[in-house]
């Protein structure tokens, strides 16, 4: 009875065996940590005061001026000028220069110049506001010109 | 006992015993387990969100772009003592696996009883990154919206980015 009893023992212990087997043969399994985490980030901001030693330079836009433009500053074809602002801190010294591309515009030569009796390096005064006029000189008559011009206004402080 | 019995208690224990072993040879299949734990992703800011310095004039907006670019709409008058930058996050997790970014409506800056908004919160990459090498950095912008005469001072806030493996 004895051996009986080892040989139930050990056909259960076979099926166990086999149940084992079988759990282990299920197809590939993963253990994916589908989880998410989150963290704070921080922001900061700082108003400056309002008053006028706070003034900052503007970032001054690009100034295009195409051929339409030219046209409706005036009818002239040697003298443009263009009325231009800007601000800075008082008593600042600023850099104003000129970019231009003009080899763009072809069939003629075109400059640029400062107009209204101030140079291209001053101070601002106590208001910090300057106001210059910029004249785009061309050699020949506009409508014996083609093409796009460009011109940059950089103002710096230094 | 007799004999008889004796003989078919034997007969009966060597078929349990046949049945048995077949049993077992029927159980003896090659089985493949295998597991994968993957990383678990993680997420932590490298460079705070700044939107710098400006007057506020009449009000406006503080624009700062993914790339840490910074512009401005109506009054507002940007500094060049602080131009400010974009927010950066690292996130560290299983190499090559993708994950969804998750960034908040809004969030609120603050500087004593005065409040500034924040929204329209961008990032690059936007939606979904990819753990390239087990690692990624998520460039963050946002909007900031100025009052009209919004009281001078340093605002600081906190806003949530969140990570998801997809």
């Amino acid at each position: 009875m004895k051996s009986v009893f080892l040989l139930y023992r050990n056909k259960l212990s076979s099926s166990l065996l086999l149940i084992g087997v079988l759990f282990l043969s299920t197809p590939h399994f993963s253990l994916a940590a589908q989880y998410s985490v989150s963290t704070n980030g921080t922001a900061f901001a700082t108003v400056e005061e309002p008053n006028p030693h706070s003034i900052y330079l503007p970032e001054w836009p690009e100034l295009v001026l195409n051929e339409q433009t030219i046209q409706a500053i005036s009818s002239s074809n040697t003298d443009h000028p263009f009325q231009f602002s800007f601000g800075g801190t008082p008593f600042f010294l600023y850099t104003v220069s000129i970019e231009s591309q003009t080899n763009t515009i072809s069939s003629g030569e075109t400059y640029f110049e400062l107009s209204n009796g101030v140079d291209s390096v001053g101070f601002f005064d106590e208001t910090g506001l300057q106001s210059l006029q910029l004249k785009l000189l061309l050699e020949k008559a506009l409508s014996q010109l083609t093409g796009l011009g460009q011109i940059n206004i950089i103002i710096e402080h230094n | 006992m007799k004999n008889s019995h004796k003989i078919a208690l034997t007969i009966s224990s060597l078929s349990m015993l046949i049945l048995g072993t077949q049993a077992v040879t029927a159980a003896s299949v090659d089985g493949d387990a295998s597991a994968t734990v993957v990383s678990g992703i993680a997420i932590s800011q490298n460079t705070a969100l700044s939107f710098g310095n400006f007057a506020a004039g009449t009000g406006g907006t503080v624009v700062i772009g993914t790339d840490g670019a910074r512009s401005q709409t109506g009054a507002v008058s940007l500094s060049t003592v602080d131009a400010g930058s974009q927010g950066i996050f690292d996130v560290t997790g299983e190499g090559n696996a993708t994950f969804a970014i998750t960034l908040p409506a809004n969030a609120t800056l603050t500087s004593g009883a005065n409040t500034m908004t924040v929204d329209t919160f961008t990032s690059d990459p936007s939606g979904t990154g990819t753990l390239s090498s087990g690692s990624a950095s998520i460039n963050v912008g946002a909007t900031l919206t100025v009052a009209d005469s919004q009281a001078a001072g340093s605002y600081s806030g906190t806003y949530t980015v969140s990570v998801d493996y997809n």
